[in-house]
């Protein structure tokens, strides 16, 4: 059985010429919180637009929950909730209408828990969308979203606009959501220490492609950042392999290299280094690195 | 619900055209009552008459603006995004906008063809004038396919960037189709060849809006 929710082969994407998406591939399988990373422009929201259906790709494959994401219909739709990056929800609508019309297009709808929401969030249901604040809106969108109790939870950048608070309820719910057996979620976000504390496999784009794809754990076992000291001046260059960054000032070397394996360790060794220690690596100080 | 959706988004927009036609049947009841007291029946009644083929043109004027406008908003307010994401799919929301405007097409030229038996029926001699062999349904007929090609239309270039094609090509557009009825009448090819132009223009709208980034 293909357990994948998420599968993106071969996808490009240009815009005017310009490439944005360079041959992604990406798979997430079922019950996983897959955190999408990458710096302003690499193209997150341009592979959940594609995976969603708004946006039609140059070329390549992308399938949700079993579906091509350009023929999903209103019931795999319905399993699918989306958090949209700046919550475009209809704007002259006050909360209370938003959410019935949400009720009514929605194949289940768990309407305690949605209310249950509502009075967390504290938001008002008989005020307009486009009288919320930012991070009302980011709420409200979080909550409908949640309400239709998603296979799939997809988000763009979720927590953009939320006050600590909020933030914290917030992933507090994703951990909640992640609990129920099955569900998956795909989200992006530009605060790795939220990345950091709910996602089980990390994702990271760079220049249009999937430069970092793997468990947590794992990318923090494999990319490593050394602080070497030699007895003279430290080595200008090294001929060596998946060299991520690399720092020399004097006697001091900072090297961050991905695959760091015993193969490596006795390349270094034969520049006969004083001291090597390691420095602790946070995921932001990786994705900074990359 | 979708389908209620957007006759709820059109109302407001459907108020102006409804009251024009509720207008048109006062006037036509009230012309025709000083008419008959003052012995004057078909001076009057010609002038209705002529007001109430203005009123059907300015129509498919105002739909094909309609159309405009809708595309234009739903394009900046990103509402079809919006519910392109929960459980529709574009073709509903396509076929919900479609059927909202129908609904609203039908609505204004039932109360116009009503104005226009009343006018039958009180004028005592019944002129033929008024329904040669079956004027009225050729009437209807050819309305309701120039205001539906002008609401496809109308939606069509809403979706263009900027705002001069989605201002100004809709009002180009309807009055090549008005020129058309003047040309040749309320007839029934007339009525056939806008039902085509409606279905071009639907069928392209909707193929347009399948297949177009949501932003």
């Amino acid at each position: 059985m293909n357990d994948m929710v998420v599968k993106i082969e071969d996808l490009y994407k240009y815009f005017d010429g310009r490439c944005v998406l360079n041959g992604v591939n990406l798979s997430v399988p079922r019950g996983c919180i897959y955190g999408l990373l990458g710096r302003n422009g690499t193209g997150k929201t341009t592979i959940i637009r594609i995976l969603l259906g708004l946006e039609p790709a140059t070329r390549g494959a992308t399938e949700l929950l079993g579906a091509e994401s350009n023929r999903l219909t209103a019931r795999q739709r319905g399993k699918i909730g989306y958090v949209a990056e700046g919550h475009h929800l209809i704007q002259n609508y006050k909360v209370g209408k938003l959410a019935q019309l949400c009720k009514n297009l929605a194949n289940q709808w768990d309407q305690k828990f949605f209310d249950h929401l509502m009075s967390t969030f504290r938001l008002p249901m008989d005020r307009k969308i486009k009288k919320l604040s930012a991070g009302m809106r980011a709420q409200l969108n979080l909550a409908l979203a949640m309400a239709i109790n998603p296979e799939l939870l997809i988000m763009d950048d979720p927590t953009l606009g939320l006050d600590t608070i909020a933030r914290r309820q917030f992933l507090e719910l994703a951990i909640d959501l992640i609990q129920k057996e099955g569900r998956t979620i795909l989200f992006c976000s530009h605060i790795l220490s939220d990345v950091e504390r709910i996602a089980d496999r990390i994702g990271i784009l760079r220049a249009g492609k999937i430069l970092v794809d793997c468990s947590l754990e794992e990318l923090k076992r494999r990319i490593k950042k050394l602080r070497f000291i030699f007895a003279d001046k430290a080595p200008s260059q090294l001929h060596l392999n998946e060299i991520i960054n690399q720092q020399s000032s004097g006697r001091e070397m900072i090297l961050t290299v991905a695959n760091w394996n015993q193969q490596k360790q006795a390349f270094m060794e034969t520049f006969g280094p004083a001291s090597c220690s390691e420095i602790a690596l946070s995921l932001e100080d990786i994705f900074i690195e990359c | 619900m979708l389908i209620k959706r957007e006759i709820e988004a059109l109302a407001v927009y459907m108020l102006l055209p409804l009251v024009l036609a509720l207008v048109v049947i006062a006037l036509v009841i009230s012309s025709e009552t000083f008419a008959r007291s003052n012995y004057r029946q078909l001076g009057v009644s010609s002038g209705v008459v002529l007001s109430f083929w203005g009123i059907s043109g300015f129509l498919s004027l105002y739909f094909a603006g309609i159309g405009s406008y809708q595309s234009y908003t739903d394009r900046n307010a990103k509402v079809s995004t919006f519910l392109c994401t929960l459980a529709t799919t574009r073709h509903q929301i396509f076929a919900a906008k479609t059927i909202a405007a129908v609904v609203y097409i039908l609505i204004v030229l039932i109360l116009l063809a009503g104005a226009y038996v009343i006018l039958l029926m009180i004028l005592p001699s019944r002129p033929v004038l008024l329904n040669p062999s079956g004027l009225l349904g050729r009437m209807i007929f050819t309305a309701f396919w120039a205001h539906l090609a002008g609401y496809g239309l109308g939606l069509l270039l809403g979706w263009n960037q900027g705002r001069i094609i989605p201002t100004f090509g809709p009002l180009l557009l309807s009055i090549v189709i008005l020129c058309m009825i003047l040309i040749k009448g309320f007839s029934l090819s007339a009525g056939v060849v806008l039902m085509l132009a409606a279905a071009a223009a639907l069928g392209r709208a909707w193929q347009k809006f399948s297949t177009m980034p949501l932003q």
